[in-house]
């Protein structure tokens, strides 16, 4: 009874957050009228990212964690419907036209089907392995029960142990996991399963469910099988790892870009949550923070070569960004941790980036595994937009901001591999480019397919031209 | 037959046939799929010579991935909590497993397993979890003090100070008897270009407090 209770409570929390979130986002700033679980589900990584830290601020501050966790949750909530009923002043809401013809129904058949088998092997593998693979126990699981067990007594060991422990990760997954364990009251391997098969699910459904609000369904539906049969990005979900968290965060930032083009008159608002959506990342892996700078450096260059760099756009972007990066900040500057990274010297680490050797070979293992890694999907989807061709009237400014992100973070993520301590660089890179090459899959996707030929000829009936 | 062929149709098929590409290159090299093959085979096999066996579904999924796994870690490791000091004391670990993925997979299971205890890759602690293959325990060598007991003598690590394995196994081969099992502290594997130093003993006491199944064994430091 007691458990019921619990987990009840912990439902009510995450969902009820979830379904606040939802409001803003989709029935505010999209103007959408959905009145099914399905968006609640697509915005559930965003009442995650708002309860993990909540909970991490909870255990540095309070000794009582159950307790203090549930009433701080519940003022979080109540300033999320005060932020809501501030704003949702007008109801400006549209309906998506449903389309009910042949290739439209086949492909929404071929979609679910996939997605189910998906499910399907997500659930197989996942008994296989229910506390993922070793990476995810090293780095994402292990936290959880530093930060759960002991009643938290002891989370500060983590910063303690072997630095082949990845103790530097930030704790999205890990505070996520372990608020529900306390929940609870113990410790089960289905919740970090199901935090990840609604992650692997939210950026699917994101995807299809943002494309079909610019585009016709059936160019929705295309992006949203791509993605499906993308075997290494439902891998790395059931390996339980960060990157598809970090992969449903960038896709918003886009999205959100995108309405900001589109709603002038909420354009700061929508900027300052773009800022908010890319510093989450910073907040699920290390390398969100390169994404996040590497984003709202390309933002401001497309506004600079508007000559306006100082103006409240950028503020926005910036301040929402800052505002998302307070809890990584206050871990990486209160607690230190030891760092394989950081074990190089000044010397060395100049030494690491003149080493022509190492950047041709750094460089070659990244050159083929772009075009190899993700399983040829690159030479597919440039097949693809060659077969669909782009739209006769068309802005580009989103697949140029996309274009600039992609170079600023593989700069950046080039220079990370070089500086790495070690020398057979090859491994290293082979075992994660793959990885952030997927992360960046389904923002690619819906900035690519913004810009093709949908069909939709009428320039009134279009909403993204 | 013209709406047949209409690009539409066309980019369709296209997909289907990159999806199906995609998911039967998966399918050859997953682990699943094989054991399900293998399982097959031997079923085959079974009727033919007139045995039937009921499989169970669930275990055959339960059915570890790896060599090692993690649910008998858990069920392993977890009898030694009681035995071990309050969560602040950090707590060694050595092993005989070599330089291999495996045995970095040992030490971070115990770890996972032992959290939030911190387990160091070092001898320098009063209470050690020694992690052994079956050989040292079925020939009793932690009691009979049949090892060599070789512990890195440098404590801080930066790039220079990287381990080359293999080569520091090598030297130290030469210097002891072959049929002697050596332990190292610390077990991992890394990479570089300078040979780690070590210093290597004959005879060096570990107090064996509580044996577990597996390999896993509680040790105490006499002099600490």
């Amino acid at each position: 009874m007691i458990l019921i209770l619990n987990l009840g409570l912990y439902i009510f929390f995450t969902l009820s957050l979830a379904f606040v979130i939802k409001k803003i986002f989709f029935d505010y700033y999209m103007k959408l009228e959905e009145n099914s679980l399905l968006p609640i589900l697509i915005v559930l990584p965003f009442s995650f990212y708002f309860s993990s830290i909540l909970y991490f601020y909870n255990l540095i501050l309070f000794e009582n964690l159950k307790t203090s966790l549930i009433f701080l949750e519940f003022l979080l909530l109540i300033s999320f419907i005060y932020i809501f009923l501030k704003i949702f002043k007008k109801k400006y809401k549209r309906k998506i036209k449903k389309q009910n013809n042949y290739p439209t129904n086949f492909l929404h058949f071929f979609f679910y089907s996939l997605f189910t088998l998906n499910i399907f092997i997500f659930f197989v593998k996942s008994i296989r392995s229910p506390h993922g693979e070793i990476d995810a126990i090293v780095s994402w699981n292990r936290p959880a029960r530093f930060l759960f067990r002991d009643g938290g007594n002891y989370w500060l060991n983590n910063f303690k142990i072997e630095e082949n422990f990845n103790s530097q990760y930030p704790l999205y997954i890990g505070s996520s996991v372990a608020r529900n364990w306390l929940y609870l009251n113990f410790e089960t391997t289905i919740f970090p399963i199901i935090f990840h098969l609604i992650h692997y699910f939210s950026v699917i459904f994101l995807l299809f469910y943002s494309l079909r609000i610019f585009l016709k369904q059936n160019s929705a539906l295309i992006s949203s099988i791509i993605l499906s049969s993308s075997v290494l990005f439902l891998q790395i979900s059931i390996n339980q790892y960060a990157d598809i968290a970090v992969s449903y965060f960038i896709l918003f930032s886009f999205i959100l870009l995108v309405c900001s083009q589109k709603n002038k008159k909420l354009e700061l608002d929508l900027l300052f949550l773009v800022g908010l959506s890319i510093g989450i990342t910073g907040w699920i892996k290390n390398e969100g923070l390169i994404y996040s700078i590497s984003l709202i450096s390309s933002i401001i260059f497309f506004q600079l070569l508007n000559k306006s760099f100082l103006n409240k756009k950028n503020y926005f972007l910036i301040i929402g960004f800052l505002i998302a990066i307070i809890p990584t900040f206050i871990k990486n500057i209160f607690y230190t941790f030891p760092n394989i990274f950081l074990s190089l010297n000044f010397k060395e680490k100049i030494s690491f980036f003149l080493n022509f050797d190492r950047i041709l070979s750094v460089f070659k293992s990244m050159f083929t595994l772009f075009f190899t890694g993700n399983n040829y999907i690159i030479f597919f989807l440039l097949f693809l937009i060659y077969l669909i061709g782009f739209k006769k009237r068309v802005n580009f400014e989103i697949l140029k901001i996309f274009c600039l992100f992609f170079l600023f973070s593989t700069s950046f993520i080039f220079l990370v591999f070089l500086q790495m301590p070690y020398d057979s660089i090859e491994g290293i890179v082979n075992a994660i480019y793959p990885r952030w090459q997927i992360q960046l899959l389904p923002a690619f996707l819906f900035c690519i397919f913004l810009v093709l030929n949908d069909k939709t000829n009428d320039r009134k009936k279009r909403l993204y031209v | 037959m013209k709406t047949l062929f209409n690009k539409l149709n066309l980019i369709i098929l296209i997909i289907m046939i990159y999806v199906f590409y995609q998911f039967y290159d998966w399918f050859t090299y997953s682990s699943l799929i094989s054991l399900l093959k293998e399982r097959r085979k031997s079923k085959i096999t079974e009727i033919e010579n007139k045995i039937e066996k009921k499989n169970d579904v669930i275990n055959l999924l339960r059915i570890k991935n790896n060599n090692i796994s993690i649910l008998e870690y858990e069920k392993n490791l977890n009898k030694i909590i009681k035995f071990l000091p309050d969560k602040k004391t950090e707590i060694g670990y050595i092993t005989d497993y070599k330089g291999t993925n495996d045995s970095d997979a040992h030490f971070m299971f115990t770890q996972y397993v032992l959290s939030p205890y911190i387990i160091k890759l070092s001898s320098k602690k009063k209470f050690i979890i020694g992690n052994f293959s079956e050989k040292i325990v079925k020939d009793r060598i932690i009691s009979k003090k049949e090892y060599v007991f070789c512990e890195e003598n440098e404590t801080t690590r930066n790039y220079n100070e990287l381990v080359y394995y293999s080569k520091a196994n090598k030297e130290i081969k030469k210097k002891f008897p072959k049929n002697k099992i050596i332990i190292y502290s610390p077990s991992l594997k890394r990479s570089g270009k300078k040979i780690k130093k070590y210093n290597c003993l004959n005879r060096k006491d570990f107090l064996i407090k509580k044996e577990f199944k597996n390999g896993v064994m509680l040790l105490e430091k006499k002099r600490f």
